[in-house]
């Protein structure tokens, strides 16, 4: 079977509602051409708004970058987001789920770790925040691409 | 759980009217946002399928030409990211539950080790406090030997001394006896059944003025008054409140305790209270520390534990106590024996 062996790279500025949509668009593509399924796709676009959201309202203006992950048999998609906010000074408590949110927990950056096969996050006081999340390709049957 | 707003409904329909026409990211990010906020709403999962169903059925009937296939592509898309806040969020439940779960264990764990724990210092302090009672009556027993068959032997100054010895030995014991009875009211299970605490007060009253009958006082004791306790320990708990009251109030020329109850806050509340010696309240957190005494053993005898005991007994019952004193002034506690379920 052919693979696209070719570096594969997409950027999206993120500062508004309208580039949230464009990163989810980005995240749905990404996931089509690495073979995610409908399940994968579907968590791998909530974890990427998610963390889209949160820059919007936390840092004001940010970047994300989506990758090709192609490491034999197994293929996915790479998303690292960055900003240049404020910074996170407890990261682990950033990290924990907030009862406070109203409307239960499981929002923002806790949520899309759990939607994620992988979940990075570092963040300086002053410099900004990078997260990155990795989705693999490993659940049904890939579907043939649908354009 | 209740339905989603008014706005949602409106909103969502009018997604699902856009999506037919050209389906975009911002539609489908849109009925991601609505997903959220139904969900911060209160709205269920079902409430979901149910707004969705309904505009669905809405959009049928008021474009009876329109293509149903699309339609229900689009619509099983917009679904999907209604949804999708849902999973995450169930997802968070989902790990919340397990590590409460993994908590929980954690806390049993450490509660059933502290009770083994306690259950074996309780057990070494009773064998101990056993222990040391024989040799102390061997103390005692002699020196009173020595004082009876000796007695022409010994000359007014070692007569005195024994009797020294003696008293010492005696006020050691009762500690230990004390201490005795602090252990068993925390080994012992507690069994609560209906006690007629006037009765109880009663009796103990009764006892307590037969031991001195010289003093002038007297106990006033509220009918009819009832508890729901272990009977053993609500028992300990009264000689032991009953016997501070008459003892610290010996000095007063009419000496004067009562035992009542009354409601504070919808909870019956019992208390005892004299006319005696009392205590400064700014001492007050001493009073239930074992070993604690506010006044001198010259003053008023005693070791310092009953109050210990008393406020044992009332935590076992998963009840309060607190006092209330001025020197010179007499002084009132007041307890309470939790809810008939508590332990």
């Amino acid at each position: 079977m052919h693979r696209p062996r070719s570096p594969c790279h997409a950027w999206v500025y993120v500062q508004d509602d309208t580039d949230v949509f464009v990163a989810r668009r980005c995240s749905r593509e990404f996931a089509s051409r690495q073979g995610l399924s409908h399940a994968e796709a579907e968590a791998l676009a909530t974890a990427v708004t998610e963390v889209a959201r949160n820059i919007v309202v936390h840092a004001g203006l940010g970047e994300m970058h989506f990758g090709a992950l192609e490491s034999d048999p197994r293929r996915g998609v790479i998303v690292t987001a960055r900003d240049a906010g404020a910074g996170i000074p407890h990261v682990e408590q950033a990290m924990q789920d907030g009862f406070s949110t109203k409307g239960g927990l499981g929002f923002g950056l806790p949520g899309a770790r759990r939607l994620v096969d992988q979940f990075e996050i570092q963040s300086r006081v002053g410099e900004g925040t990078t997260v990155r999340l990795w989705k693999w390709a490993l659940g049904e049957a890939r579907r043939p691409d649908a354009s | 759980m209740s339905g989603p707003g008014e706005e949602v409904r409106r909103e969502y329909v009018a997604v699902l009217e856009t999506s037919l026409q050209a389906e975009d990211e911002s539609a489908l990010s849109h009925a991601y946002e609505l997903g959220r906020r139904a969900l911060g709403e209160g709205a269920g999962v079902l409430d979901m399928v149910l707004l969705h169903r309904t505009a669905v059925d809405a959009l049928l009937a008021s474009a009876p030409g329109i293509d149903v296939r699309r339609l229900m592509a689009v619509a099983a898309d917009l679904l999907r990211e209604l949804l999708s806040p849902y999973e995450m969020s169930f997802r968070g439940y989902r790990d919340a539950n397990e590590a409460l779960r993994h908590l929980n264990e954690t806390l049993r764990q450490q509660k059933e080790a502290m009770e083994i724990a306690n259950r074996e210092l309780e057990a070494f302090s009773y064998s101990v406090s056993h222990d040391l009672r024989s040799p102390l009556r061997r103390i005692d027993g002699f020196s009173q030997i020595l004082l009876e068959d000796f007695h022409e032997v010994l000359d007014d100054e070692g007569r005195q001394y024994l009797h020294q010895i003696r008293e010492g030995a005696q006020r050691m014991a009762q500690l230990i006896d004390d201490l005795l009875a602090l252990s068993r009211v925390k080994l012992t299970d507690i069994r609560r059944i209906d006690v007629n605490l006037t009765t109880l007060a009663g009796r103990i009253a009764e006892r307590l003025r037969a031991a001195s009958p010289e003093r002038r006082g007297r106990f006033i004791i509220q009918q009819d008054l009832h508890a729901h306790g272990d009977a053993n320990l609500l028992a300990v708990l009264l000689e032991n409140l009953l016997g501070n009251a008459w003892k610290f109030s010996s000095r007063r020329e009419q000496a004067e305790v009562s035992v009542a109850c009354e409601l504070r806050d919808g909870v019956p509340t019992y208390l005892v209270r004299d006319n005696g010696a009392g205590f400064d309240m700014a001492q007050a957190e001493k009073l239930f520390a074992a070993f604690q005494r506010l006044h001198s053993s010259a003053e008023f005898e005693g070791t310092g534990i009953g109050l210990a005991i008393v406020q044992r007994v009332i935590h076992r019952h998963g009840g309060r106590i607190w006092a209330e004193g001025r020197v010179n002034g007499g002084a009132a506690f007041y307890f309470t024996l939790g809810p008939a379920g508590a332990p």
